[in-house]
Formats: structure tokens, C-alpha cells, sequence
């Protein structure tokens, strides 16, 4: 599972690298603009904010990339030529986006610890919203890999997974959005842990999902 | 074909294998492959040829029955099958915009028992360019690149779905080359589906052919050639005789053409019958796929 995981990435590493590359320069750009303006500009916490999402957006956005084109290229045939349980195949497909979040918390987090280094100041806002809107984009991939197995059970006669998959696919996003209000009329310290444990609920809930649909499958050919 | 030692299993055992789909159905099949012998699984498109290769290949879960490649379930998950079998599929999973030299290494990492010098020679022997990217080869090369990658590891069964379709003249001798001096040694079983009949006649030792998922008949290549014949001839009357072995009868007043799969006991029966100018030629494999294959459709459609 992790060499086919890695295989992937080192497949993917120059999308990996412009797309962090980008979000440095754009990150680069934005405080050069902040600088400019000054203290006429918006508040600082919100040059950090933008700085942090960039970075953390840049790996999460070169995951859909990964994603079609290991689709396209139909990958699992070629991973299938070494020994490899279905449950594998499964666990990489999984853990592909988690990895690419991972990669962007690890960029957000230095760019805002440098940022509050430089300032002196730790910008708890801005790190709620860039950890929020990542936990959003994977959240939304792991969702894409349940629609995709939930079509893929459907194709394979496997009814009553599809059933399910569909079933807990729009269970999750009822739960999503069930917390995500909960959050916003919460107000006050309670609204980011709720907006984040409605992204992790949910991510979780679509990791665990795609891996038990994709490791029954019973076609590998597409 | 070599002597399998006592006990020995065999490189390929199917037993009542079945795969179902909304509008079809393989199986359920049993078919036994004999280590150093080539099988053609030949049929038209929809035969279940694929389904068949993509299920040894352990690319799809059979609903019922049996697979078994020397002795061991067809297991994806197995390193020990997995160093038994080669596959070369209509589409690798290569990655194409990696050249084919780094998709070698790519596979290197993934499959047990792969050789870089065995890669490495028959990269050279196929005149594969390893320094192109995957997504700008030919059809040929990406062939090419399919067998290597099927081979590198030294397997003792090769599964091959089409190997040589969309292949031009050249190209396609190559491979038929490669494949050739593979099965040569006699350790090799080929297990391959084809609707290029002419590579039938130069590697196939065995054929089977498939209808509407169903095996409708398996026999030696050589045996097809002794056995099967058109024969004209002349028979005074207006008469329809009852000739053992005939597939397809067709008349003209006292002038008849049969085509048989028993010639022997179809002439005999013309000379009992006293038949004048009896003329004996031979069918190209086509021609005798073709036959098998629309009786098997007859067969398959009465069935249901």
C-alpha cells in the first residue's frame, strides 16, 4: 500500500511542486500588496489567512489532478501486477488526498509560524479558517472517492453497496450541514471546533466509507 | 508440448468459473491448461475472452467456480502467484507521462521476482525505446512495453488478451517472435485470446473456442487440420444423403460441396454411396473458427 502510494506521489511530484510553487508566489505577491498598502490595507490577520490558504489549498487542488489521472490511466491494473490485496489498493486511494492534506497543513502552518514569529503575534482566526477550508476540500475528495465507488458498485451488480454508499453519502452531507449550523448559530468560542468536527465527522465517515466499497469491489479493470 | 512430471498441477485449472453481468454471463466454464502448452481462446467480440483472462489475472472476482494456476487460487494479493503469472492486458495502467525506461523501474519496485537484466534484454530484443514517454508511443511500443512488463519477472504463465490486435505487419512479427521463442522451451503455458486467426497456425497448440460465454469446442490445431475438410463431389438424383461429420451441405443438381469435421468417415460414407468425383481440399484455421464458431452459435441459442 505504501509503495504504491509513494509510487503515486513520485509520479505526481512536479504537479506537487508547481502547485506549492505557485502558492508561494501568489503568497509572495499578496504580501507584497499588504506591505504596500499598509496600515490602510485589511487587518493583518487576513494577509496571514490568505498566505496560509494558498498553501494549503496548493497540494489539496493538485489531488484532484492525481485523482483523474490515476483514474485515466487506470491505475489499479498496473498496481495489480505486484502483489496487492484489494484492501490496499483501497487503503492508497484513501490515504492519497489525507497525504496531500498533510502536505498542506505542514506549508500553512510554516508559513503562518513564520508569520507570527515575524509579527509576534499567533493569528488564531486565521488558522481556524485555512485549517477549515482545507478540512473542506478533503472532506470533499474523500466524498468524490464514495460517489465514485458507490457508481463503481452500482456497475458491479453490487446493489446493496451502492445503496449504501449513496446512503451514507447523503447522510454525511445532511451531518455536514447539520453541524456546520449548529456551528454559525453557536457563536462565540464554540463555532470553529464545531465547523472543524463537522469536517472531521465527515471525512472520516467518507474515508471509512470509500475503503470498505473499494476493497470489495470485484472489477479492477476501470 | 513437454512431459508434466506425476502430480504435478496443472498451469491452468478452471472449474465451473462464472462471471455475471446484467446482459451476460461467462461460465460457468472448466478448462485445464497443461504447463508448455499454448492455448488460443478464440471467439467473436462479446465471447467472454477478456472476462476470462481478466479473472485469471485476478483483475476481476469470479461469482462462482474455481481458478487455479499451478496448484495456487488465483490470488492478487499472493506473491507466489503473482511470480507464476504475466499478463498483457488491452490497457497496462503505465504511466504516460513517465518514460517507459522509469515505468520499468516503477514496475521493478512493485513485482516479486522482477529481473532488470531480463527487462533490459528483452527491451532490446523488442527494440523498445526506453528513453520515450509512455503517452507518445505507438500502439506497437506500448505492446512492446506490455510484454516486457509481463515477462521481466520470469513468469511460467503468460495471459495475453489480444496481443497483436491494431499491430501492423511488422510489429506484429515481432511480437509473434518473442512470444515463439518464449514458448519454445516448452515451460512456458500461453493462455491467449485472439481474432487474428493466422497467429493461430504459428503459436497455438490448442484452441478453444468460446460463443456466448460458453466453451463450444477445445481441440489441438493439429487435429482441426486432420480433421476438417471440404469435399465436392458427385451424386447421381435429386438426393440429400445423411453424411456423418457435415457442418454445411450445399447442392446444385448432382453437384454437392460439404464441408466435415470428420473427413475420414465422410468419404467413407461417399464411397458406400458410390460418389464420382470426389475432390478433398483443406481449410485455413479461419475458415474452420468460423464453422465451429456458428455451430457453437446454434448450439448456445437452442440451450436458451
Amino acid at each position: 500500500m505504501w509503495r504504491a502510494l509513494r509510487i503515486e506521489l513520485s509520479y505526481s511530484r512536479w504537479w506537487l511542486l508547481g502547485g506549492l510553487g505557485l502558492a508561494v508566489g501568489v503568497a509572495g505577491i499578496v504580501s507584497l500588496i499588504f506591505f504596500a498598502v499598509g496600515a490602510q490595507g485589511p487587518p493583518h490577520h487576513a494577509a496571514a489567512g490568505i498566505r496560509g490558504m494558498f498553501l494549503m489549498m496548493a497540494p489539496l487542488i493538485v489531488g484532484f489532478v492525481i485523482l483523474t489521472y490515476r483514474n485515466e490511466e487506470r491505475r489499479a491494473r498496473l498496481l495489480m501486477a505486484g502483489p496487492i490485496t484489494p484492501r490496499q489498493l483501497a487503503g492508497a486511494a484513501v490515504l492519497l488526498p489525507i497525504v496531500l492534506f498533510g502536505i498542506g497543513v505542514v506549508a500553512a502552518a510554516l508559513t503562518l509560524g513564520v508569520d507570527s514569529l515575524v509579527t509576534g503575534r499567533l493569528e488564531v482566526e486565521s488558522m481556524h479558517i485555512v485549517g477549515y477550508v482545507g478540512g473542506l476540500i478533503l472532506m470533499m475528495q474523500l466524498m468524490g472517492l464514495v460517489a465514485q465507488e458507490s457508481i463503481a458498485a452500482h456497475r458491479q451488480q453490487r446493489l446493496r453497496a451502492a445503496v449504501t454508499g449513496w446512503g451514507g453519502f447523503v447522510v454525511a452531507v445532511l451531518l455536514l450541514a447539520a453541524l456546520t449550523a449548529a456551528g454559525a448559530v453557536a457563536q462565540g468560542p464554540m463555532t470553529w471546533p464545531m465547523l472543524h468536527l463537522g469536517n472531521l465527522v465527515v471525512a472520516v465517515l467518507a474515508g471509512v466509507g470509500a475503503l470498505a466499497l473499494y476493497s470489495h469491489r470485484t472489477d479492477f479493470t476501470s | 508440448m513437454s512431459e508434466r512430471p506425476r502430480h504435478a498441477p496443472p498451469a491452468i485449472r478452471l472449474d465451473g468459473l462464472t462471471k455475471r453481468f446484467p446482459r451476460f454471463q461467462l461460465g460457468p466454464l472448466d478448462l485445464t491448461l497443461e504447463p508448455g502448452t499454448v492455448l488460443a481462446l478464440v471467439g467473436p467480440n462479446g465471447a467472454g475472452k477478456t472476462t476470462t483472462l481478466n479473472c485469471m489475472a485476478g483483475l476481476m472476482v469470479p461469482d462462482g467456480g474455481g481458478a487455479e494456476v499451478y496448484g495456487l487460487h488465483v490470488d492478487p494479493a499472493r506473491t507466489e502467484y503473482r511470480r507464476e503469472v504475466g499478463y498483457v492486458g488491452e490497457e497496462s495502467g503505465f504511466f504516460l507521462r513517465w518514460t517507459t525506461g522509469r515505468n520499468l523501474r516503477a514496475l521493478a519496485e512493485l513485482v516479486p521476482g522482477w529481473s532488470d537484466e531480463r527487462a533490459r534484454r528483452l527491451a532490446e530484443r523488442l527494440d523498445l525505446p526506453l528513453d520515450k514517454l509512455v503517452g507518445k508511443l505507438s500502439r506497437g511500443n506500448r505492446t512492446k512495453l506490455a510484454l516486457v512488463a509481463a515477462l521481466a519477472h520470469g513468469p511460467r504463465l503468460l495471459l495475453l488478451d489480444e496481443p497483436t490486435a491494431g499491430l501492423d505487419p511488422v510489429v506484429r512479427a515481432e511480437v509473434l517472435d518473442v512470444l515463439w521463442e518464449i514458448t519454445e522451451d516448452g515451460e512456458h503455458a500461453v493462455l491467449y485470446s485472439t481474432h487474428v486467426l493466422s497467429d493461430v497456425s504459428r503459436l497455438a497448440d490448442e484452441l478453444a473456442f468460446l460463443r456466448d460465454g460458453r466453451l463450444v469446442l477445445r481441440s489441438g490445431r493439429d487435429e482441426l487440420d486432420e480433421r476438417w475438410r471440404r469435399i465436392s463431389f458427385r451424386l447421381p438424383g435429386d438426393v440429400d444423403p445423411e453424411l456423418p461429420g457435415v457442418v454445411e451441405h450445399r447442392r446444385v443438381r448432382a453437384e454437392h460441396q460439404v464441408i466435415t469435421r470428420d473427413a475420414e468417415a465422410t468419404r467413407q460414407r461417399l464411397g458406400s454411396l458410390g460418389a464420382e468425383a470426389v475432390e478433398t481440399s483443406r481449410m485455413t484455421v479461419d475458415e474452420i473458427a468460423v464453422q465451429i464458431l456458428k455451430e457453437g452459435h446454434h448450439v448456445a441459442r437452442a440451450a436458451n
